[in-house]
């Protein structure tokens, strides 16, 4: 259940909604940031973000609903899957939820699932659906 | 439309090398990501950034996170196919090996199908992989793309 640590989430436990301005300055240091040199992220009049800024937002999300972080060990993450549904506009303002789709033991590693959505908080567009498979461990055992 | 996308066509292969720098900036732009009050951040150590703390964790170094990968797919997919890839694409990746500092990787972006849709576009299905110098494969996976009539 949702406590501490991401270690403590459990499948149905649900994350959010956390609201945030998608800013410019996000967008650029994000694209900077993977190198992403397309105009359409770095500025001007249509900035939009890479689709991939969905991580970042999900990581907003854990950060608010697991404050300490991880757990006893450091987390890896092995999946990501993304559908978009539209261009996400510098100054959208979103809101983010997530629920634990999943979790799961595999050879001894724990794992966890997570299904985020990333609507506009105004018109409701859904901007993305994104969902997240972390192992929790790379440690076995740990 | 279908017919300019042949099943195993190679739509995309460029090389990077996985540098300890582009590794940082990944962790760090996460972190001032997660701040998001204009001012750029030094995310703390971890695996990503550190060989220590890799090593306290089993790994053998520090390691690539996997969206850094997945990014450089990403970059591709928006360089080829723009607004159709950003506004009603999808992108699935799987870390299936670890990326260490100074390791060559090839982005390969292939056709798997072309099928019309009802509404006269085509749903492009593509596979997605970054692969080692050696062969090894070390993230995959597939997307999608509508494109217009």
């Amino acid at each position: 259940m949702i406590g501490r640590y991401m270690s403590d989430l459990d499948k149905g436990d649900q994350l959010g909604p956390v609201e945030r301005e998608v800013t410019p300055f996000l967008i650029r240091e994000y694209a900077h940031a993977v190198e992403e040199t397309s105009e359409r992220h770095l500025g001007g009049a249509h900035q939009v973000a890479p689709p991939t800024l969905f991580h970042a937002h999900k990581l907003n999300l854990l950060h608010t609903a697991c404050p300490d972080g991880t757990g006893p060990t450091a987390r890896m993450h092995v999946v990501y899957s993304a559908k978009h549904h539209a261009l996400l506009p510098a100054g959208a303002r979103v809101q983010v939820t997530g629920r634990i789709t999943d979790r799961y033991e595999r050879n001894g590693r724990e794992y966890v699932e997570m299904t985020v959505e990333i609507i506009d908080q105004d018109t409701r567009q859904v901007y993305a659906t994104y969902v997240d498979t972390t192992l929790l461990s790379y440690r076995t055992g740990g | 439309m279908t017919e300019k996308w042949e099943t195993g066509t190679q739509i995309v292969k460029r090389s990077r090398v996985m540098t300890a720098e582009r590794m940082r900036w990944y962790a760090d732009a996460l972190e001032s990501c997660a701040q998001d009050d204009g001012q750029a951040v030094i995310a703390p150590l971890n695996i990503h950034t550190s060989d220590e703390i890799a090593r306290d964790n089993g790994l053998p170094a520090r390691v690539s996170d996997g969206m850094v990968s997945t990014n450089w797919i990403s970059t591709a997919l928006t360089d080829v196919f723009g607004d159709s890839y950003l506004a009603t694409g999808s992108l699935l990746t799987r870390f299936r090996r670890p990326i260490l500092v100074d390791e060559k990787i090839d982005i390969q972006i292939t056709v798997r199908a072309a099928e019309a849709t009802p509404e006269g576009e085509t749903l492009l299905t593509l596979d997605v992989a970054c692969v080692k110098s050696d062969g090894e494969v070390a993230t995959a996976g597939n997307a999608t793309v509508v494109l217009g009539r």
